[in-house]
């Protein structure tokens, strides 16, 4: 009898390890990895089989930074502030063709009243654009193959461009989306959040991924990138490593 | 505002970064090095560490200390709020 009862003790906290441990390991459909908690939302994509890759062979990036941005400014509109700087920055190089304007926003200096919880001052400072590169329709990720320029009243402020020059070297053969899903899992990504996310990826994607500024990168290889939203919305992009 | 009487400013995000020791290098780089101001070389050094992504976020007690407060021994330090008016000045960027 007192055997029959150690067993079925015995059963029962297995059951109930088990059923803890599922439990942590999946909240809903959330799955626990080294980066957080993470939902797949979207299909997995049908793979490309190759990619190219890409060497460096040159770099055309460049910082022009100004000591007055922040001041205020009667701006020109977000729609004349596109005009104007692809005029204003052909002295810095300019805007290649490859690079698409995704982000126009004016940053304003808020003054904001704690006891009345109400905003008391909006005060115009600059225009901000970004644009992103594309390597044959694919988006690059990262700090890199990105333009950012901040546009007073006909000046440019800040001509900030991460651009290397690319030659193709090749295809390559890479792993499947599946594949790169089980490596986000692991926590094997290329930029690694700065503490553990509840994420739900949205998109998935092939693309490149770009160093930041006087970063050296030999090589454009193909990345897996992980479109996803944090708990509060906020877009979060994680890119892991393609190459087979 | 209260939590920034002596410590005038805070200098952070708005939303989830990714870890990169590159953003203290370029900070001071632009601080020390260049003797710009705190919100200039944070501004600078968000643009250059991080991706489109990543959005950042800096946080004064008062106007004087938002435009020209340097760090100590850098520059000009604005004095700090008495009495407290309850107001602070804040700005968000994309980076």
């Amino acid at each position: 009898m007192r055997a029959l009862l150690k067993a079925l003790l015995l059963a029962s906290l297995a059951i109930i390890i088990v059923g803890v441990a599922q439990l942590m390991q999946e909240e809903g459909s959330f799955i626990l990895s080294p980066i957080g908690q993470i939902k797949l939302n979207t299909e997995l994509p049908e793979e490309p089989a190759k990619l190219p890759v890409y060497k460096v062979v040159g770099d055309e990036s460049r910082f022009v930074r100004s000591s007055n941005l922040w001041q205020p400014r009667d701006l020109p509109s977000e729609a004349e502030a596109i005009k104007l700087a692809s005029k204003l920055t052909d002295k810095y190089g300019g805007i290649p063709e490859d690079a698409k304007l995704v982000h126009v926003e004016t940053i304003y200096l808020i003054g904001y009243n704690l006891s009345t919880k109400k905003e008391e001052e909006r005060i115009p400072m600059f225009l901000s654009l970004i644009y992103k590169r594309e390597i044959d329709r694919l988006p690059v990720v990262g700090p890199g193959g990105e333009i950012n320029i901040d546009l007073g009243n006909n000046e440019v402020l800040t001509f900030l461009k991460i651009w290397r020059k690319l030659e193709y070297v090749g295809d390559v053969k890479i792993i499947s989306a599946e594949e790169a899903f089980e490596k986000l899992k692991r926590g094997e990504v290329i930029n690694k959040p700065m503490s553990p996310l509840k994420l739900e990826i949205v998109q998935i994607k092939p693309g490149y991924y770009a160093k930041g500024l006087g970063e050296h990168q030999k090589y454009y290889k193909p990345v897996w990138i992980f479109y996803c939203k944090d708990e509060f919305g906020n877009n979060v992009t994680l890119a892991v490593g393609a190459v087979s | 505002m209260n939590g920034l009487y002596y410590s005038h400013m805070i200098l952070g995000y708005k939303t989830t970064t990714i870890a990169d020791p590159k953003i203290a290098d370029y900070f001071f780089a632009y601080a020390l090095g260049d003797d710009e101001t705190v919100v200039n070389s944070w501004y600078y050094a968000t643009k250059a560490t991080y991706s489109s992504d990543i959005q950042a976020r800096v946080m004064a007690d008062t106007l004087d200390q938002f435009y020209n407060d340097h760090l100590h021994g850098e520059g000009y330090v604005a004095p700090s709020e008495n009495p407290d008016d309850d107001t602070f000045y804040y700005a968000t960027w994309t980076c």
